[in-house]
């Protein structure tokens, strides 16, 4: 046990800690000295301001919508909860940058949305919708991120005792106070775990922006002073900035958290009454819930569309059908590869974090070894390190070595994919192992067996479900991890898909319907895996939690 | 099968508590041993010490003088039922009874065998293709005793195996055991909070508590007998008056109490003008006093219950109020509200007041 904790710590401090402190010291010591030429630059300034503008902005859209879907779905009594429940999950199966390439088109000066609103009469003139850039990624990122709000409420909503909120009825308070006192304040904590996450997806998501191609966002120059490395400081300075930045909200994030933290009293949950509300009401609900689904599906939907016509100009839908694109995908050289290398990277991704997560959740949960809170904080650590720089410090620190990302990524990818996915995969499986009572082993080695027989034999088959679902949220969630992706693999040969996809939707001709084509591939992969886990786990007990 | 245990001066500190506190016992072949104490005493503590999942800061533990202070749970060959069964969900019945032959390599037929009759004695043959979960509570105990009985281990050790059982359940069970130990005579400890359950199963009870044995011996002399005001109190309900010696005559003392001149016989030593605590069980209380009872006390009657079984009196004598508990079957409804008890002197225990 003691020679597992010591390699784990090894690898976590040669892939987390080294090329980070690494980073941080090197962008400090520029930073130190280039701050002002970097400031002076206009671009810069005004990256800085857009980039927060447009986190905060999506924070407060995801929280409108995001409030009043998690209490609907928790209190009110609506028909088809159940279909409800799983659709509003959809949004997330794809990133933004794959509907991206298929709302450049859909949201264009003379695309299907400008020429239904012309043909309603809402408008004369057709409206710019990209015309900053800014709008379009905002309306891409709110549409995709605000499950996630929603998810973190609904999970503190659910962890309310019932009877608390019985107990508050029954001392005479009316719906409304009941809500202000009790529900509102319960379901705090879960809001700002999601909150958080948003800002800083927004804040650090590099593939929306760039399939926009707009350049005054702190991702795309980062990403660009890749290029140019030893003669611009622009990225040490924004990397530093953002770095901090997310950090500092971390901590505070993780500070209200723990101050707000409720531990439930009553052992027992009962379920509770849904509130019953009028047949038009009901109706009202009903009809809001749809339009906001179809909305929120409409970057999807395009993206389909897009995959399959085979020409779409002027038109609302497109005016010639063609599944051709499908078939590119396994003969286009660019779309063949970065399938193929998703496929097998995201199976070793997988299997890898399973393997380090079920022996850190073992570590973490099972022994009293000095220092497991520092192999805590590793593994933590990305969550607090937005992915981009992560990114970038891979390419600085392990630059001229073997594992050189510019020279063979495929190591590294791996590497951040599973460092990446990891404090989820280890939270999932901590909990698992808090799940199975400890007598349950104990049980079994009083029997006879030996620590391995016991860890064969009734710890695994006990974490089963738990492990199946680890793999497969692994496996689908680095499908479609955009910034490692971007940023360290440059050749061809070792694309993976969301490279692929970005590098075909640059092209003229063909190149963005068999974009499409591979994006929804993507999506029905992530789709399954929602639909996989939802039913294992038998609940939406989706990690988004910090 | 079947083996005796010595715990010898065993000590275990967590951080700067002290759970057990130089703690030795020794447990004879087919003993049923119960450690009887309130939660925190250190019962549950000094099981896992025996069973091997904690290990002592000193002390050693022998099996038929083999010491096994150092040899892994997993080579004891001791059994444990747990408090919460701990079940194997993913197992059937069948497989979480086999489990332990299995991992000792036995052949197919004879673990069969063997499985089924265990499942036979606990009455759960017909169960053995369900998983446990779908079983109910008194069930999944009785599998998780088959669990721990099919390896014949030397020692059986149950911690709490009834708490989580309705009462009527706890009373079955409990019969059960005692039935199945009588029939098979493993050595067993029992660890348990619940004096009743104790009584009623061993052989020899030790009272744990703050981490020190104070009272060890059988049913009867721990109740009657213990040499300690703690134990006596909970091991039972309890009158407690407080006096002062008078007056010593070959083991028999004059106590000069609230309610009046007692004598109390004692094992003990205790000096002239000595302050004591006087106590005496409910059921000890005669109600009339027989004639040639030497404590004889008049007294009020304060209160009167009937419970069936039992009648419950609460007396009253000069201010200090005390319970007496009579068999409702020799008592009739007191016409008068006060009355003359009576209480052997044996009865009485003395205890230094501290």
């Amino acid at each position: 046990m003691k020679n597992l904790f010591f390699a784990l710590l090894l690898f976590f401090v040669i892939f987390t800690g080294y090329p980070l402190v690494f980073v941080f010291w090197k962008s400090a010591d520029v930073s130190i000295h280039l701050f002002p030429i970097v400031w002076s630059s206009i671009s810069v300034r005004q990256s800085l301001f857009n980039s927060i503008f447009l986190a905060i902005s999506v924070t407060i859209a995801t929280s409108i919508i995001g409030f009043p879907l998690a209490y609907v779905m928790s209190f009110v009594k609506i028909p088809a909860k159940n279909f409800w429940r799983k659709a509003f999950l959809v949004p997330l199966v794809a990133p933004p940058f794959v509907s991206a390439i298929a709302m450049r088109q859909i949201l264009s000066r003379f695309g299907p949305v400008n020429l239904v609103l012309m043909k309603l009469g809402i408008t004369t003139t057709p409206i710019d919708f990209l015309g900053t850039g800014l709008t379009g990624i905002f309306i891409l990122q709110v549409l995709h991120l605000y499950p996630i709000i929603y998810l973190n409420i609904l999970s503190s909503l659910e962890n309310i005792e019932t009877s608390c909120i019985e107990a508050a009825e029954n001392l005479g308070a009316s719906l409304l106070q009941n809500f202000r006192k009790i529900i509102f304040p319960l379901s705090l904590p879960g809001y700002f775990a999601g909150a958080f996450l948003v800002f800083i997806w927004s804040l650090t998501d590099l593939g929306t922006p760039i399939v926009f191609d707009y350049p005054n966002l702190i991702p795309v120059l980062i990403f660009q002073s890749l290029t140019d490395i030893y003669s611009n400081p622009a990225g040490y300075v924004l990397i530093i900035f953002i770095c901090i930045l997310a950090m500092i909200l971390f901590f505070f994030t993780r500070y209200l958290l723990v101050k707000m933290s409720f531990v439930g009293i009553a052992r027992y949950k009962t379920t509770m009454e849904p509130l019953r509300i009028s047949t038009p009401v009901s109706i009202a609900i009903s009809v809001s819930l749809g339009l906001l689904l179809f909305i929120s599906l409409l970057p999807h939907i395009s993206v389909i569309l897009n995959s399959i016509s085979q020409r779409w100009f002027f038109t609302i839908l497109p005016d010639r059908w063609t599944f051709q694109y499908y078939r590119d995908v396994f003969l286009h050289p660019i779309a063949k590869i970065s399938l193929i290398n998703s496929t097998v990277y995201c199976i070793i991704t997988g299997i890898l974090i399973l393997a380090i997560s079920v022996a850190t959740g073992m570590i973490l949960s099972r022994t009293q070894i000095k220092g497991k809170n520092i192999l805590e904080s590793f593994v933590i650590l990305p969550m607090a390190v937005p992915g981009i720089v992560f990114a970038f410090s891979y390419v600085l620190a392990f630059s001229e070595t073997t594992i050189d990302p510019r020279n063979f990524p495929v190591f590294l990818l791996i590497i951040a994919y599973v460092l990446r996915r990891l404090p989820f995969a280890v939270r999932a499986v901590v909990a698992n192992f808090q799940q199975i009572d400890i007598s349950c082993e104990e049980a079994a080695f009083n029997l006879g067996a030996s620590r391995w027989k016991t860890f064969v034999s009734i710890t695994m088959p006990m974490l089963r479900s738990g492990i199946i679902a680890g793999f497969i949220f692994s496996f689908a969630f680095s499908m479609m991890e955009v910034s490692s992706s971007l940023i360290l693999v440059n050749k061809q040969q070792y694309f993976p898909l969301a490279k692929g996809i970005y590098q075909l939707a640059g092209r003229i001709t063909d190149g963005p319907y068999i974009a499409s084509a591979l994006g929804v591939l993507g999506m029905i992969v992530s789709f399954a895996a929602l639909m996989i886990i939802h039913r294992i786990s038998g609940k939406q007990e989706i990690s988004f939690s910090i | 099968m079947n083996a005796k245990l010595a715990a010898m001066n065993i000590r275990k500190k967590y951080h700067d508590t002290v759970i057990l506190d130089d703690v030795s016992i020794s447990v004879g072949k087919s003993e049923f041993f119960a450690l009887l104490g309130p939660s925190g005493s250190g019962k549950t503590t000094l099981l896992r010490i025996i069973a091997g999942f904690v290990s002592p800061d000193s002390g050693k533990i022998f099996v038929e003088d083999r010491d096994i202070t150092n040899t892994p749970a997993n080579r004891r060959n001791m059994a444990m039922v747990f408090q919460n069964y701990s079940l194997w969900p993913h197992m059937t019945v069948f497989e979480n009874v086999a489990f332990g032959l299995r991992i000792r390599k036995m052949p197919a037929s004879e673990i069969k065998e063997k499985v089924n009759r265990v499942l036979d004695m606990v009455d759960l043959k017909q169960h053995s293709t369900k998983k446990p979960q779908q079983l109910s509570g008194g069930q999944q105990q009785r599998v998780a005793l088959a669990r721990a009985l099919v390896i014949e281990p030397d020692i059986l050790l149950l911690d709490e195996p009834l708490s989580n059982l309705d009462a009527h359940l706890r009373d079955q069970l409990r019969q059960e055991i005692k039935t199945l130990h009588k029939n098979l005579g493993i050595t067993t400890i029992y660890v348990t909070h619940d004096q009743k359950e104790a009584m009623y199963l061993a052989d020899t009870i030790a009272v744990m508590l703050n981490g020190n044995i104070v009272e060890m011996g059988s049913p009867e002399i721990v109740y009657q007998k213990p040499s300690t005001l703690q134990a006596a109190r909970f091991l039972g309900q309890l009158n407690e008056v407080c006096g002062v010696v008078k007056e010593v005559k070959s083991g028999l003392y004059d106590i000069e109490t609230d309610i009046g001149m007692i004598k109390a016989k004692s094992a003990s030593e205790f000096s002239i003008n000595q302050q004591v605590i006087a106590g005496f069980r409910p059921e000890f209380i005669q109600f009339p006093a027989h004639p040639n009872t030497i404590n004889k006390i008049e007294c009020e009657i304060d209160l009167y219950e009937y419970a069936g079984a039992f009648i419950n009196l609460v007396l009253k004598k000069n201010h200090t109020i005390f319970r007496a508990v009579l068999p409702a079957i020799s008592f009739s409804q007191p016409d008068k509200k006060t009355c003359v008890i009576g209480i052997n002197p044996e009865n009485i225990l003395l205890f230094n007041k501290q």
